[in-house]
């Protein structure tokens, strides 16, 4: 019922809507306007399209083949190796000895690319698309005269970050190698550690002014392959000017636009984005960012982090159950707080209640406002603090977050009791290993405020299990979201609230992992030896 | 794509279609009747129960894959299914005002005694509209979660009220004659008869062939609950003073204290039954949806628009069919035994004997 008034908009907005519209002459080609037999005509509509931009550089020189035949060179300073352009395609082709057999009846371009060239990849175009899709991947364009066939040279060199250690995801103990921007790097970072030939690559082009190259890992007969299937149909489905980054590619193919909680996963880290691979799971990769997508995911992925797999199982379960409860911590905290001081004073021991009441004489608001002032304040102090340079950043957010608490309670207008409460849940916040997850905790904790300052504790269980309706409703690319959990499935429980040693994890984790291939592994658990004579 | 739900699952939604309610207002007239063998009615009454589930199961068997309107359209025609579908409506209907009464009642006594119980029923019923309208498969999987976080609740706190027990309490066993024993098992035998709600699902399950061990399961499991807690309830308290209260149980819980500091810790029991009972008004209310669909024809897919009026009417019944207390607890441990029996025991039961008779028999499985 609100489902279809829901797509009614939506249908109606969309025509409307810039990123997806736009044909006009900026921003497409069409597909299949070809090359000219005409070498000139040719590059007078190259320089039409891109009107003369200098960095596209046109060579036009003599070559004794094909009887001193003029050819034209095109290549974008900056994206080509010069060497390579100069060396092996120049050179050849300007300082060959006069042949003494014309190639008569082979195309010149075709003996070109068989005999001459020293290059590597060659390949051939024949449309005005291909050429300048070729000219912006890095390739050099060859241009024949008489020729409808151009040849386009891989030559693709450029600036770009080397492979250091990443920001955004920092372990202890583990490989500190992130993903870069460049897609061939990331995919040989992926080769490198799963050394698999049924690690199989899908590249596709998605954007039509971007024309960005995005990427299917996958392993072939682990991953699932209806999954893989409904993944490269609706990547196939996106139809947009522009890919700039991951989180284009997944609000355009995730599940369920409207919940907090993400359905697929980021990683920067290619240790992650292997051990995702060897569970069955898809990556998607981007030219341009370092942040590659898995799919699909449940819930209590966003609770495991790569470093799990590389300390002791005991220290990892103790830290599994931290998160849980300081997910629910910062869901839950200022809201148990407003509903017990509120309306369920009787729950708290006495010294405790006094405490807190004696705190409370002073204060002007209720505690419902004083929370959400102080969330408020909060959460502009955190954005503040991700937007300053990094020279004074976090001296100002540390003195703001002091001097703000510690004066706003002196002044009365907060208790002490609420700025360690709101610290607290700003401190819990941040122990979830997925900064996607953390944010769906963000956005509920003022949904369950209101409920708390309206109906307290019951406000509070009826927002709990609302929750757990809408959570328990989603689905991420066909697996449900609760996945161990909802559907309970014994087998899969090895890795979810606690984290067995490697040993004891026998079989992949079942609905996510083709069922067929379910065994991981057959270690024994290491036992001594009952052989050796040493050993009593 | 039908959605489907394994037989644990069926298992768990029965158990919340009857130990909510059951667990808090059982000893009052169990315990009236039969004192302190009160534990032993509740045996009996799974006895009892069980066989009630063994016959709706079995009746599940001979169709599988069959929900129980399918059955009597398949045994008497298209007419006589939409009668009992009617009846089964009126039921499922009434139930769910029952429930939500209850429901309303509790929290109005514990905790928000100064909201508007519309506001609380209200809640309670989108919270249950929402379940129902997700669909069967998000309800079990709730259902998992939930039930068995407030069996946790509940199995866990026993530990801290141990030390309160006196199992003298309980003695002298067999005191009370056989028939105080069965009067206060009858209630309990309509409550755990409800399992009957299991030839609702069957169209659901995923291996139809499991539905009366579901069923069997459900008895078996929400009698030891209840018996356990009486037992408990019974040594705590002591069977005179137990039924003077109206919510025996949760006074059993308030005792918890430990440690001098963790005391009073109703709001733990609150929330545990307040998952409970949504789930089991919201199985209600889906029994009462799929009966209505059934009634006129609608689809799964376009039930949408007819859950809220159904709340609605469900809200106001539930606010005006019953004037005080005393008119409920009425209503309960009189009125509502003999239509509970009637709709959970008999009727499956004539349809079973009625299936030997005259319908015809598809695939049996042993």
């Amino acid at each position: 019922m609100l489902d279809n008034l829901w797509k009614r908009l939506l249908i109606n907005n969309s025509g409307a809507h810039g990123q997806t519209g736009g044909t006009s002459a900026g921003t497409s080609l069409p597909e299949q306007e070809p090359l000219s037999r005409d070498l000139q005509q040719n590059l007078q509509r190259i320089r039409q399209i891109c009107g003369n931009s200098p960095d596209i550089t046109v060579r036009e020189f003599a070559t004794p083949y094909g009887c001193g035949a003029k050819l034209a060179l095109l290549y974008v300073n900056g994206l080509t190796d010069s060497n390579l352009v100069n060396e092996n395609i120049l050179k050849p082709l300007i300082l060959a000895e006069e042949p003494d057999f014309a190639p008569v009846g082979t195309s010149l371009s075709a003996f070109v690319q068989e005999k001459v060239l020293t290059a590597g990849s060659v390949s051939e175009v024949t449309t005005i698309h291909g050429l300048f899709s070729g000219l912006f991947s890095g390739s050099a364009l060859l241009l024949f005269p008489g020729d409808s066939r151009a040849l386009a040279i891989n030559a693709i060199k450029y600036e770009h970050r080397g492979v250091e250690e990443q920001q955004s995801q920092t372990v202890i103990r583990g490989p500190k190698e992130g993903f870069t921007e460049d897609l061939i790097v990331n995919t040989a970072l992926l080769r490198r550690k799963i050394k698999s030939p049924h690690l199989w690559l899908e590249m596709m082009q998605i954007g039509r002014t971007t024309q960005t190259q995005v990427a299917m890992m996958y392993l072939k007969g682990v991953a699932q392959d209806d999954v893989i299937e409904e993944i490269r149909r609706r990547l196939n489905r996106i139809d947009t000017d522009s890919i700039l980054e991951s989180g284009y590619i997944e609000e355009f193919i995730q599940d369920t636009t409207f919940t907090p909680f993400p359905t697929i996963a980021n990683t920067e880290r290619p240790d992650a984005a292997a051990g995702a691979i060897l569970e069955g799971q898809v990556v998607i990769l981007i030219d341009g960012t370092p942040f590659v997508l898995l799919a699909p995911v449940t819930f209590f992925k966003f609770f495991q982090a790569s470093e799990d797999y590389y300390h002791r199982y005991d220290i990892v379960t103790f830290i599994r159950i931290l998160r849980y409860v300081t997910f629910f911590i910062a869901m839950l905290l200022p809201s148990l707080y407003i509903a017990i001081t509120t309306f369920h004073q009787e729950m708290l021991p006495t010294t405790l209640l006094v405490s807190l009441m004696s705190q409370r004489e002073g204060i002007p608001f209720p505690a419902f406002v004083e929370a959400l002032i102080m969330e408020i304040t909060f959460e502009v102090l955190r954005e503040a603090g991700v937007r300053m340079p990094r020279a004074i950043g976090p001296a100002i957010s540390i003195v703001g977050a002091l001097v703000l608490g510690q004066a706003a309670v002196q002044a009365g207008l907060v208790s002490a009791a609420m700025v360690i409460i709101v610290s607290f849940t700003a401190i819990s916040n941040f122990v979830a290993p997925a900064f996607n997850i953390a944010i769906a905790a963000r956005l509920l904790r003022f949904g369950f405020m209101v409920l708390a300052a309206t109906l307290g504790l019951f406000g509070i269980m009826a927002g709990l299990i609302a929750t757990l309706i809408h959570m328990a409703g989603l689905r991420s690319f066909g697996i449900p979201y609760l996945m161990p959990m909802g559907p309970f499935v014994p087998a899969n429980q090895k890795d979810i609230l606690v984290r067995v040693p490697w040993w004891a994890m026998r079989s992949r984790p079942r609905l996510i992992s083709n069922p067929e291939n379910g065994r991981r592994q057959q270690t024994p658990a290491p036992a001594p030896d009952p052989t050796d004579p040493n050993n009593p | 794509m039908k959605e489907k739900i394994t037989a644990w699952q069926t298992v768990l939604l029965l158990i919340s279609a009857v130990l909510p309610t059951a667990i808090l207002t059982v000893p009052v007239n169990v315990v009236r009747f039969a004192r302190n063998d009160a534990w032993l009615s509740i045996l009996l009454a799974t006895l009892v129960g069980g066989i009630g589930a063994w016959i709706a199961g079995s009746l599940a068997l001979r169709y599988p894959g069959l929900g129980l309107y399918q059955i009597v359209d398949k045994m008497a025609g298209r007419i006589a299914a939409k009668a009992v579908c009617l009846i089964f409506l009126y039921y499922f209907f009434i139930g769910v005002a029952d429930i939500l009464h209850q429901y309303t009642n509790f929290l109005s006594v514990t905790i928000v005694g100064q909201t508007p119980i519309v506001l609380v029923g209200v809640i309670a019923l989108l919270l249950a509209i929402y379940v129902v309208y997700s669909g069967i498969e998000v309800m079990a999987r709730v259902n998992q979660i939930i039930i068995i976080s407030a069996f946790f609740v509940f199995a866990v706190s026993t530990v801290f009220y141990f030390k309160e027990m006196e199992f003298e309490r309980l003695l002298p066993v067999f005191h009370n004659s056989w028939s105080r024993i069965a009067l206060g098992a009858m209630a309990p035998a309509g409550w755990l008869a409800e399992v009957s709600l299991v030839l609702l699902l069957t169209p659901h399950l995923r291996k139809p062939e499991q539905a009366r061990k579901a069923a069997l399961w459900a008895v078996v499991l929400s009698g030891g609950s209840l018996a356990w807690t009486i037992f408990g309830s019974i040594a705590v308290f002591g069977s005179d003073i137990l039924p003077l209260f109206n919510y025996p149980t949760f006074n059993v819980f308030r005792l918890i204290r430990l440690a001098d500091f963790i005391e009073r810790i109703d709001a733990l029991y609150i929330a545990a039954w307040v998952g409970a009972m949504t789930m089991k008004l919201s199985v209600y209310t889906f029994a009462g949806v799929y009966s209505f669909r059934y009634l006129f024809g609608i689809k799964d897919r376009e039930q949408g628009p007819f859950l809220f009026p159904y709340a609605a009417l469900a809200l106001t019944y539930s606010i005006l069919s019953w004037e005080n207390n005393q008119e409920y607890l009425d209503h309960t441990f009189h009125t509502s035994q003999s239509y509970l029996l009637f709709y959970n025991f008999a009727v499956p039961a004539v349809l079973w004997l009625a299936s030997y008779g005259f319908g015809r028999k598809r695939r049996v499985c042993p």
